[in-house]
């Protein structure tokens, strides 16, 4: 057998570790050694993570294991990181009112907005003084 | 500091009059504030004012709304008798606003009205939140506002 650089390999070779296994194969052993993933709960815990970075489910199935958990690692720190940053207090001058277009954004866009919107609001104003 | 409403916003008004105007009601955010320019008057060899000139207020503001409603802004006349003069042009100047007014509910639930005078929009940016949703931000100044 010869693979895409050039090197002659055994079958025996092809043997992946269970780290190296398609997301897909994982779950068969998992089956086979009897576990069984009724609930799906592995599957789709992993499955939401994919799909929410755009992801199908072939594409988690083919995936070796190792890269499934690099990928969930990655994801569930941006979601820590998003939620830190939502959670901190927004600094506001004037008067500020939410209007009804608010409640069509969740919370972290709202903060997100808000921040940014009040953040524009002291350049602007900053630029306007300073324009005399 | 001015005083800080926390209540919700009913809807921003836009046109010409209180009778001609255009409702925008999915406004997300909006803030405002007056703003003093202060120059001290110096003595003469002081560096300290014996007062200060207060010569010019003006206000600064910004709102924003979703995307998908900010039409009004562009199709709504806001200056009387100067045939059809939209909030803003694309590709030309802004018009000041004859009429621009938010109507929103203070802390008791009480219906109140803040009317800013000599209103322009004089900058909008859009700001991506994801794949489906955009807002818009826009910037104003105005002369002075009355609550009501």
């Amino acid at each position: 057998m010869t693979t895409a650089c050039g090197s002659t390999t055994s079958s025996t070779d092809t043997v992946l570790t269970l780290d190296e296994a398609p997301f897909g194969e994982y779950l068969k052993i998992l089956q086979k050694e009897g576990y069984k993933d009724e609930a799906g709960e592995i599957e789709g815990q992993c499955l939401e993570v994919f799909e929410q970075l755009g992801y199908t489910e072939e594409d988690l199935h083919k995936t070796p294991l190792k890269n499934v958990h690099a990928v969930i690692e990655l994801y569930t720190a941006e979601m820590s990181r998003q939620i830190m940053e939502a959670t901190q207090p927004v600094s506001v001058s004037g008067n500020v009112l939410l209007g009804k277009g608010a409640e069509e954004l969740d919370s972290s866009q709202l903060q997100y907005l808000i921040r940014r919107q009040m953040q524009l609001h002291e350049e602007e104003k900053l630029n306007q003084m300073l324009k005399k | 500091m001015s005083d800080t409403f926390t209540g919700r916003i009913d809807k921003l008004e836009i046109g010409l009059t209180a009778g001609t105007n255009t409702d925008i009601t999915n406004a997300v955010v909006m803030n405002w504030e007056l703003n003093h320019d202060v120059r001290p008057r110096l003595f003469a060899n002081l560096k300290y004012p014996t007062t200060y000139q207060q010569p010019h207020s003006w206000g600064i503001g910004s709102f924003s709304i979703l995307s998908e409603n900010h039409a009004a802004i562009y199709a709504t006349d806001v200056q009387a008798g100067a045939g059809l003069q939209y909030a803003m042009v694309p590709g030309a100047d802004s018009n000041v606003m004859d009429f621009f007014q938010v109507t929103y509910r203070d802390a008791n639930n009480n219906v109140q009205t803040t009317r800013f005078y000599y209103a322009i929009i004089y900058r909008y940016t859009k700001e991506l939140l994801n794949y489906d949703d955009s807002v818009w931000i826009y910037h104003f100044l105005y002369g002075y506002s009355v609550d009501a």
